[in-house]
Protein backbone atom coordinates (compact mmCIF):
# COMPACT_ATOMS: atom_id res chain seq x y z
CA UNK A 1 0.00 0.00 0.00
CA UNK A 2 1.79 3.09 -1.30
CA UNK A 3 0.03 5.66 0.85
CA UNK A 4 1.23 3.87 3.99
CA UNK A 5 4.85 4.06 2.82
CA UNK A 6 4.48 7.80 2.20
CA UNK A 7 3.25 8.45 5.77
CA UNK A 8 5.64 9.44 8.55
CA UNK A 9 5.84 6.93 11.41
CA UNK A 10 4.30 9.42 13.81
CA UNK A 11 1.38 10.01 11.47
CA UNK A 12 0.72 6.27 11.28
CA UNK A 13 0.81 6.06 15.06
CA UNK A 14 -1.64 8.97 15.30
CA UNK A 15 -4.09 7.27 12.93
CA UNK A 16 -3.83 4.12 15.05
CA UNK A 17 -4.38 6.06 18.31
CA UNK A 18 -7.36 7.93 16.87
CA UNK A 19 -8.92 4.74 15.52
CA UNK A 20 -8.44 2.73 18.73
CA UNK A 21 -9.71 5.57 20.95
CA UNK A 22 -12.78 6.09 18.77
CA UNK A 23 -13.68 2.39 18.58
CA UNK A 24 -13.18 1.82 22.32
CA UNK A 25 -15.23 4.95 23.16
CA UNK A 26 -17.99 3.89 20.77
CA UNK A 27 -18.06 0.49 22.44
CA UNK A 28 -17.76 1.64 26.06
CA UNK A 29 -19.99 4.70 26.40
CA UNK A 30 -23.29 3.39 24.88
CA UNK A 31 -22.95 0.20 26.97
CA UNK A 32 -22.05 2.18 30.11
CA UNK A 33 -25.00 4.52 29.52
CA UNK A 34 -27.39 1.58 29.34
CA UNK A 35 -25.94 0.18 32.59
CA UNK A 36 -26.13 3.55 34.35
CA UNK A 37 -29.74 4.10 33.28
CA UNK A 38 -30.89 0.68 34.44
CA UNK A 39 -29.00 1.18 37.74
CA UNK A 40 -29.47 -2.41 38.83
CA UNK A 41 -27.95 -4.04 41.91
CA UNK A 42 -25.07 -5.65 40.00
CA UNK A 43 -23.99 -2.32 38.49
CA UNK A 44 -20.46 -2.34 39.88
CA UNK A 45 -19.58 -5.81 38.61
CA UNK A 46 -21.21 -5.04 35.24
CA UNK A 47 -19.17 -1.84 34.91
CA UNK A 48 -15.96 -3.66 35.89
CA UNK A 49 -16.71 -6.29 33.24
CA UNK A 50 -17.31 -3.58 30.66
CA UNK A 51 -14.03 -1.84 31.56
CA UNK A 52 -12.13 -5.15 31.19
CA UNK A 53 -13.76 -5.88 27.82
CA UNK A 54 -13.04 -2.34 26.57
CA UNK A 55 -9.41 -2.58 27.69
CA UNK A 56 -9.00 -5.92 25.91
CA UNK A 57 -10.59 -4.46 22.78
CA UNK A 58 -8.14 -1.54 22.88
CA UNK A 59 -5.14 -3.86 23.32
CA UNK A 60 -6.17 -6.19 20.48
CA UNK A 61 -6.92 -3.32 18.11
CA UNK A 62 -3.61 -1.65 19.02
CA UNK A 63 -1.67 -4.84 18.30
CA UNK A 64 -3.44 -5.37 14.97
CA UNK A 65 -2.77 -1.81 13.85
CA UNK A 66 0.83 -2.10 15.02
CA UNK A 67 1.24 -5.11 12.71
CA UNK A 68 -0.54 -3.36 9.84
CA UNK A 69 1.42 -0.12 10.08
CA UNK A 70 4.65 -1.90 11.12
CA UNK A 71 5.65 0.84 13.55
CA UNK A 72 6.53 -1.48 16.42
CA UNK A 73 10.10 -0.74 17.45
CA UNK A 74 10.43 2.04 14.85
CA UNK A 75 12.17 5.31 15.66
CA UNK A 76 9.47 7.66 16.96
CA UNK A 77 11.57 10.71 17.85
CA UNK A 78 9.79 13.82 16.63
CA UNK A 79 11.51 16.55 14.68
CA UNK A 80 10.80 20.25 15.24
CA UNK A 81 7.87 20.42 12.81
CA UNK A 82 6.19 17.39 14.37
CA UNK A 83 6.75 18.79 17.86
CA UNK A 84 5.06 22.01 16.73
CA UNK A 85 2.05 20.04 15.48
CA UNK A 86 1.86 18.15 18.79
CA UNK A 87 2.09 21.40 20.79
CA UNK A 88 -0.72 23.06 18.81
CA UNK A 89 -2.91 19.96 19.15
CA UNK A 90 -2.17 19.74 22.88
CA UNK A 91 -3.38 23.31 23.36
CA UNK A 92 -6.65 22.51 21.59
CA UNK A 93 -7.11 19.33 23.62
CA UNK A 94 -6.42 21.23 26.84
CA UNK A 95 -9.00 23.90 25.97
CA UNK A 96 -11.63 21.27 25.16
CA UNK A 97 -10.98 19.62 28.52
CA UNK A 98 -11.14 22.94 30.34
CA UNK A 99 -14.39 24.00 28.68
CA UNK A 100 -15.98 20.65 29.52
CA UNK A 101 -14.79 20.86 33.14
CA UNK A 102 -16.16 24.41 33.53
CA UNK A 103 -19.52 23.35 32.05
CA UNK A 104 -19.68 20.38 34.40
CA UNK A 105 -18.82 22.48 37.47
CA UNK A 106 -21.42 25.04 36.41
CA UNK A 107 -24.08 22.35 36.03
CA UNK A 108 -23.23 20.80 39.39
CA UNK A 109 -23.25 24.17 41.15
CA UNK A 110 -26.40 25.35 39.43
CA UNK A 111 -28.26 22.12 40.10
CA UNK A 112 -27.38 22.46 43.81
CA UNK A 113 -28.32 26.16 44.03
CA UNK A 114 -31.36 26.13 41.72
CA UNK A 115 -32.67 22.57 41.78
CA UNK A 116 -35.92 23.56 40.08
CA UNK A 117 -34.16 25.02 37.00
CA UNK A 118 -30.97 22.98 36.57
CA UNK A 119 -30.92 19.25 36.95
CA UNK A 120 -28.53 16.54 35.85
CA UNK A 121 -30.60 13.38 35.60
CA UNK A 122 -29.89 10.86 38.32
CA UNK A 123 -27.17 12.90 40.03
CA UNK A 124 -27.38 10.49 42.93
CA UNK A 125 -25.67 7.83 40.83
CA UNK A 126 -22.01 7.94 41.97
CA UNK A 127 -20.79 6.71 38.57
CA UNK A 128 -22.31 9.54 36.53
CA UNK A 129 -19.75 12.28 37.23
CA UNK A 130 -16.70 10.00 36.69
CA UNK A 131 -18.21 8.92 33.38
CA UNK A 132 -18.79 12.51 32.30
CA UNK A 133 -15.16 13.31 33.17
CA UNK A 134 -14.01 10.20 31.29
CA UNK A 135 -16.04 11.33 28.29
CA UNK A 136 -14.36 14.75 28.48
CA UNK A 137 -10.93 13.08 28.52
CA UNK A 138 -11.77 10.93 25.50
CA UNK A 139 -13.22 13.87 23.54
CA UNK A 140 -10.12 15.90 24.37
CA UNK A 141 -7.84 13.04 23.23
CA UNK A 142 -9.78 12.53 20.00
CA UNK A 143 -9.62 16.25 19.28
CA UNK A 144 -5.87 16.30 19.94
CA UNK A 145 -5.17 13.31 17.68
CA UNK A 146 -7.53 14.57 14.98
CA UNK A 147 -6.04 18.05 14.94
CA UNK A 148 -2.47 16.72 14.86
CA UNK A 149 -3.43 14.52 11.90
CA UNK A 150 -4.98 17.53 10.19
CA UNK A 151 -1.66 19.39 10.51
CA UNK A 152 0.23 16.36 9.18
CA UNK A 153 -2.09 16.11 6.16
CA UNK A 154 -1.90 19.87 5.52
CA UNK A 155 1.88 19.66 5.67
CA UNK A 156 2.69 22.76 7.75
CA UNK B 1 -2.06 26.56 0.69
CA UNK B 2 -0.40 29.76 1.84
CA UNK B 3 3.38 29.63 1.43
CA UNK B 4 5.68 31.15 4.05
CA UNK B 5 7.60 34.31 3.20
CA UNK B 6 10.99 32.59 3.49
CA UNK B 7 12.16 31.24 0.15
CA UNK B 8 14.92 28.69 -0.39
CA UNK B 9 17.20 27.09 -2.97
CA UNK B 10 17.30 23.63 -1.41
CA UNK B 11 15.97 21.88 -4.48
CA UNK B 12 18.66 23.42 -6.74
CA UNK B 13 21.39 22.78 -4.16
CA UNK B 14 20.35 19.13 -3.85
CA UNK B 15 20.47 18.79 -7.62
CA UNK B 16 23.96 20.32 -7.70
CA UNK B 17 25.11 18.00 -4.90
CA UNK B 18 25.03 14.89 -7.12
CA UNK B 19 21.22 14.91 -7.12
CA UNK B 20 21.03 14.25 -3.40
CA UNK B 21 17.66 12.76 -2.48
CA UNK B 22 15.29 14.35 0.03
CA UNK B 23 15.62 11.24 2.20
CA UNK B 24 19.43 11.56 2.32
CA UNK B 25 19.36 15.25 3.20
CA UNK B 26 16.61 14.67 5.77
CA UNK B 27 18.71 11.99 7.45
CA UNK B 28 21.78 14.26 7.51
CA UNK B 29 19.90 17.06 9.27
CA UNK B 30 17.84 14.80 11.53
CA UNK B 31 14.29 15.38 10.30
CA UNK B 32 11.72 13.28 8.46
CA UNK B 33 11.51 13.39 4.67
CA UNK B 34 8.02 14.90 5.04
CA UNK B 35 9.43 17.80 7.07
CA UNK B 36 12.19 18.44 4.53
CA UNK B 37 9.58 18.37 1.78
CA UNK B 38 7.53 21.01 3.65
CA UNK B 39 10.63 23.21 4.07
CA UNK B 40 11.62 22.83 0.41
CA UNK B 41 8.09 23.74 -0.71
CA UNK B 42 8.25 26.84 1.55
CA UNK B 43 5.24 25.59 3.54
CA UNK B 44 7.19 25.40 6.77
CA UNK B 45 9.89 27.78 8.05
CA UNK B 46 12.64 25.88 9.86
CA UNK B 47 14.23 27.08 13.09
CA UNK B 48 17.50 28.95 12.77
CA UNK B 49 19.39 25.88 14.00
CA UNK B 50 17.88 23.64 11.34
CA UNK B 51 18.49 26.27 8.67
CA UNK B 52 22.18 26.36 9.62
CA UNK B 53 22.35 22.56 9.53
CA UNK B 54 20.98 22.57 5.96
CA UNK B 55 23.46 25.26 4.90
CA UNK B 56 26.33 23.29 6.48
CA UNK B 57 25.42 20.14 4.50
CA UNK B 58 25.80 22.09 1.26
CA UNK B 59 28.83 24.05 2.51
CA UNK B 60 27.08 27.33 1.71
CA UNK B 61 26.39 30.45 3.81
CA UNK B 62 22.85 30.50 5.14
CA UNK B 63 21.77 33.38 2.88
CA UNK B 64 22.69 31.28 -0.15
CA UNK B 65 20.13 28.72 0.98
CA UNK B 66 17.35 30.85 2.49
CA UNK B 67 16.13 34.28 1.41
CA UNK B 68 13.64 36.65 2.96
CA UNK B 69 12.25 38.95 0.24
CA UNK B 70 12.39 42.62 1.23
CA UNK B 71 8.85 43.48 0.02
Amino acid sequence: MGFLQEMAIREKRLWATLFVDAIVALYYFPNALVLLMTNETGLVSALVGLVIKSTMLGIVLGLLLSLLFRFAGAELAADEREKRFAARANVAGYWALQVFAVLLIWQLGASALFPNFYRIPDLSNPFLIPHLLLLALIVSRLLKSGLELFYFRRGY
Amino acid sequence: MKATAIQNNIRRLRFEANEMSQATLAEKIGVTRQTLNAIEAAKYSPTLELAFKIALVFGEPIDAVFQYPAD
